[in-house]
C-alpha cells in the first residue's frame, strides 16, 4: 500500500493537474461568490466539462470548485448578509457584523484562513484514514454491501430534513427513477414506456443539473432585487496573527465537528457549520458576543463547513456512496470517466485514489494563494447583474447536458428534472435524498439481487447462519437513522431553521 | 399555502404510484427463462413493487401530516429543512423561464446550437429585466460564439449546427483541411 500511495504522489506531480485545480478553486470562489448561484450549480454546470479532461485532471478540477465555492460563499455573507452557499448562513451571523463596524477585511481573512485550516487538516485526516477503511471495506461481500447501502439510504432520509416521511418519500422516488432501463440482474425492459432513449436508464447528467442547477437559477429569476444592491467596499485592517491564536481552539473544535460530521452521509456543512458554531458559543466564556461581530463565530462556521470536504469521499471512495449533493456529482464524474468508487477501485487503483487524495491536501495551498490574492476582486463580483449571468448558466447546463450522448432527449430530460426540482423545492421536499435514491439503487438491487442467489432464497437463515454481520446492519439501520435525526432536529431548531428559508 | 403543496406533491406522486402498479405487468417485460427457470434469483418485479408501494405508503402518510398541521396550524411553516426555498414562489418567471428552456430544445437541432442559444439569451435577458439592448445582443452573440469554439475546438465534441455556418466556421478555423 506504501507502494500505491508513492506511486499516486508521482501521478499527483502534473502541472496540467494543479493548473486545472487553481481554475476550479478560481470558478468555484466566483461563483459561491455569488449570492443566489452555489457550489451545487457550479459543479453540475461544469461536470461536464470535466469528461473531456483526464481522470488526474477532471476530477481535481471539480474538486478546486467544491473548495473554493465553500469559502466563495462566505464573502456576500459577510459583506452584504446574504450567504452565497447554505453552508455560510452561520457565518452572516457575525460575519456581516464585523463588515457594519468596519471590519470586513478580518472578517474575510479570518474565514479563508479558518476555511483553510478546517479543509488541510480533514483533507490529512481522510488521507489517513481511506486506507485502514477500505481494508475492511475490501473484506465486504454482496451482504454487506447491500446492508451498508440500506443504512446508507436510511440515513440520508432521516437527515434530510425535519419530516423523515418526506425524505424516504423522495428516496422512493429516486428508487423508482434507477428502475426505469433494463434490469441490471435480469437484463429485462422496465418502465421504458417503448422509448428506445430510456433503455439504458435515466442518464445521471441531466438529472443533476436539473434538479440541483435549475430550481437556482429559477430563484434568481424571481429574485429581480439581486442586481440592486449596492457597490461593497472591503474595510479595515487584515487580520493580525494573535487574533488568529486567540481563536485556534475554537478553529480546531470545528475542525473536530466538521470531520465527523463529513463522514456520515447526509448531513453536510449546513450542519456542521451549525454545530461548530453552537458548540463555539457555548463553550465562550463571552456567549453574549456571538452574534454581534464576533471574530470567533465567523472562524467556528467556516473551519467547520470546510472541514466536511475531505471526509465526504470516505463514504465515496469506498463503498461508492455519495456523501452529500456534491459528492453525488464528483461520483457522476468518477463513472463518466470509468471508474466505478467502492472497493474494486481500491483493489484495481489504489494509486489513482492516493493521487486524487494528495490533490486535495496539495490544493490547499493554491487555495491559500488564489482566496488570499483574488478577496479584492470577489467582493466587487458580489454586485454583478444576475440578468448577465443567468441567460449564460443557461445555455451552460443545455450544451453540458448534450455533448454527453448527443442527444436532445437528454435536454428535455433536464427539463423534466428542473421542473420536477422546482415542484419539490416549492412542496419543500429536499431533492438529495432522490438523488441518492437515484445513484444506490441499481447497486442495492444488484447486491441484493446477488444475496438472494447465495442465499438460495432463504435469506433469514442465511443471515443468521453466515451473514451475521449484515444482520446486525440492518437491526441496527432503523436506530442509527433515529437517533440521527434526532440529533439534526435538535441542531437546526425551529428558530435556526427560519434562517434557511 | 405551503402544506396544501405538500398534499398536491404528495398526491401526484401517490397517484403515479398506484397507476404503475396497476400497470406493472404491461410496463416490466416478463422475465427470460432457461429451461422454464427464471435466470435471475429475484423477479424483476420485486424491486419495483416493494419501491411503487413504499411510494404510495408514504404518500399517504405525507397527506395525512400535512392535513394534521394544515389543521393545527393554518399558516404554520414548520417544516422547514436546509435545502428548501423561499415559500413565496413566483410562477409566472418559473413558467417563462420553463417555457424559454423547452422551446430552447426543440429549436436546438433544427436551428442549430448558435441560433437557438442567441434567441433563448435574448429571451432570458429580457425577462430578466434587462432592457440595455447593446449589452443583450453582445451576449447573446458573444457567449455561444464562445461556448460553440470551446466545445467543438478544444473539447472536441459536437454541437448541432446549420451547414452554412458550419462551412463558415470549418473556412474561417480549419486551414489545409485540418483544425486548429
Amino acid at each position: 500500500m506504501i507502494d500505491a500511495f508513492f506511486s499516486g504522489f508521482g501521478m499527483a506531480m502534473r502541472v496540467d493537474t494543479f493548473l486545472m485545480v487553481s481554475v476550479g478553486l478560481f470558478s468555484g470562489m466566483l461563483i459561491g461568490a455569488l449570492p443566489g448561484f452555489t457550489t451545487l450549480m457550479a459543479m453540475a454546470i461544469l461536470l461536464p466539462v470535466s469528461f473531456f479532461m483526464d481522470p488526474l485532471v477532471g476530477i481535481p478540477f471539480l474538486l478546486g470548485i467544491y473548495k473554493g465555492g465553500i469559502f466563495g460563499g462566505s464573502i456576500p455573507a459577510i459583506l452584504i448578509s446574504m450567504p452565497g452557499t447554505g453552508a455560510a448562513i452561520a457565518t452572516t451571523f457575525d460575519g456581516y457584523k464585523l463588515t457594519q463596524k468596519g471590519q470586513s477585511r478580518k472578517a474575510l481573512d479570518m474565514a479563508l484562513f479558518s476555511s483553510i485550516f478546517g479543509d488541510t487538516s480533514s483533507d490529512i485526516f481522510t488521507l489517513m484514514m481511506i486506507f485502514p477503511i477500505a481494508l475492511v471495506v475490501m473484506q465486504f461481500g454482496p451482504p454487506e454491501l447491500a446492508a451498508i447501502l440500506f443504512l446508507s439510504l436510511v440515513i440520508i432520509a432521516a437527515t434530510s430534513g425535519r419530516n423523515p416521511l418526506k425524505g424516504l418519500l423522495m428516496m422512493g422516488i429516486g428508487l423508482w427513477f434507477s428502475l426505469i432501463g433494463t434490469d441490471p440482474i435480469g437484463g429485462v425492459e422496465r418502465f421504458t414506456f417503448g422509448l428506445f432513449e430510456l433503455k439504458s436508464g435515466i442518464p445521471l447528467l441531466p438529472m443533476l443539473i436539473g434538479v440541483f442547477a435549475l430550481p437556482e437559477i429559477v430563484s434568481v429569476f424571481g429574485d429581480r432585487s439581486s442586481h440592486l444592491r449596492a457597490a461593497t467596499k472591503i474595510l479595515g485592517e487584515r487580520l493580525k496573527f494573535s487574533e488568529f491564536r486567540r481563536c485556534f481552539r475554537t478553529i480546531c473544535r470545528s475542525t473536530l465537528i466538521g470531520t465527523g460530521i463529513g463522514v456520515v452521509p447526509g448531513l453536510g456543512q449546513v450542519v456542521a457549520a451549525m454545530m461548530g458554531y453552537t458548540a463555539a458559543k457555548n463553550a465562550s466564556k463571552t456567549p453574549e458576543k456571538f452574534g454581534t461581530g464576533e471574530l470567533e463565530g465567523v472562524a467556528a462556521a467556516e473551519s467547520a463547513n470546510n472541514a466536511v470536504n475531505g471526509p465526504t469521499m470516505v463514504p465515496l471512495l469506498t463503498l461508492g456512496i455519495p456523501g452529500d449533493n456534491v459528492t453525488a456529482i464528483l461520483l457522476g464524474a468518477f463513472i463518466a470517466q470509468g471508474l466505478r468508487p467502492g472497493p474494486d477501485l481500491f483493489e484495481n487503483q489504489a494509486d489513482m485514489v492516493f493521487a486524487i487524495l494528495i490533490v486535495m491536501v496539495l490544493a490547499n495551498v493554491l487555495f491559500l494563494i488564489i482566496g488570499y490574492l483574488s478577496i479584492p476582486f470577489f467582493a466587487r463580483i458580489v454586485t454583478i447583474k444576475s440578468s448577465l449571468l443567468i441567460p449564460m448558466v443557461i445555455i451552460f447546463a443545455v450544451a453540458g447536458s448534450y455533448v454527453f450522448r448527443s442527444d436532445v432527449f437528454d435536454i428535455l430530460m433536464l427539463a423534466f428534472f428542473g421542473i420536477f426540482g422546482v415542484m419539490a423545492r416549492a412542496a419543500k421536499f429536499d431533492v438529495m435524498p432522490m438523488v441518492m435514491g437515484f445513484i444506490l439503487g441499481e447497486p442495492l438491487e444488484y447486491a441484493f439481487g446477488q444475496t438472494m442467489a447465495m442465499a438460495d432464497g432463504n435469506l433469514l437463515a442465511f443471515a443468521l447462519t453466515e451473514r451475521q454481520g449484515m444482520l446486525a446492519i440492518v437491526i441496527a439501520t432503523p436506530l442509527i437513522g433515529y437517533a440521527l435525526w434526532r440529533r439534526m432536529n435538535k441542531t437546526l431548531k425551529p428558530s435556526t431553521a427560519d434562517q434557511f428559508s | 399555502m405551503l402544506q396544501k403543496r405538500v398534499i398536491l406533491f404528495a398526491s401526484v406522486t401517490g397517484i403515479l404510484a398506484i397507476a404503475a402498479i396497476a400497470a406493472m405487468p404491461q410496463l416490466v417485460a416478463k422475465p427470460k427463462l432457461l429451461f422454464g427457470r427464471s435466470l435471475s434469483a429475484i423477479e424483476p418485479t420485486l424491486f419495483p413493487l416493494l419501491t411503487l408501494v413504499s411510494i404510495a405508503v408514504l404518500s399517504l402518510g405525507v397527506i395525512l401530516l400535512a392535513r394534521h398541521q394544515l389543521r393545527r396550524e393554518p399558516d404554520g411553516l414548520d417544516d422547514l429543512s436546509p435545502s428548501d426555498g423561499d415559500d413565496s414562489t413566483d410562477w409566472i418567471s418559473i413558467t417563462g423561464f420553463f417555457a424559454i428552456l423547452i422551446v430552447y430544445a426543440l429549436m436546438f437541432k433544427p436551428f442549430g446550437f448558435l441560433i437557438s442559444s442567441f434567441l433563448a439569451i435574448a429571451a432570458a435577458a429580457l425577462m430578466l429585466g434587462n432592457r440595455n439592448w447593446l449589452q443583450i445582443v453582445a451576449l447573446a452573440l458573444i457567449c455561444p460564439v464562445g461556448l460553440y469554439l470551446v466545445a467543438t475546438r478544444a473539447m472536441l465534441v459536437a454541437l448541432p449546427e446549420l451547414n452554412a455556418i458550419e462551412l463558415f466556421y470549418s473556412h474561417l478555423f480549419a486551414w489545409n483541411g485540418e483544425g486548429l
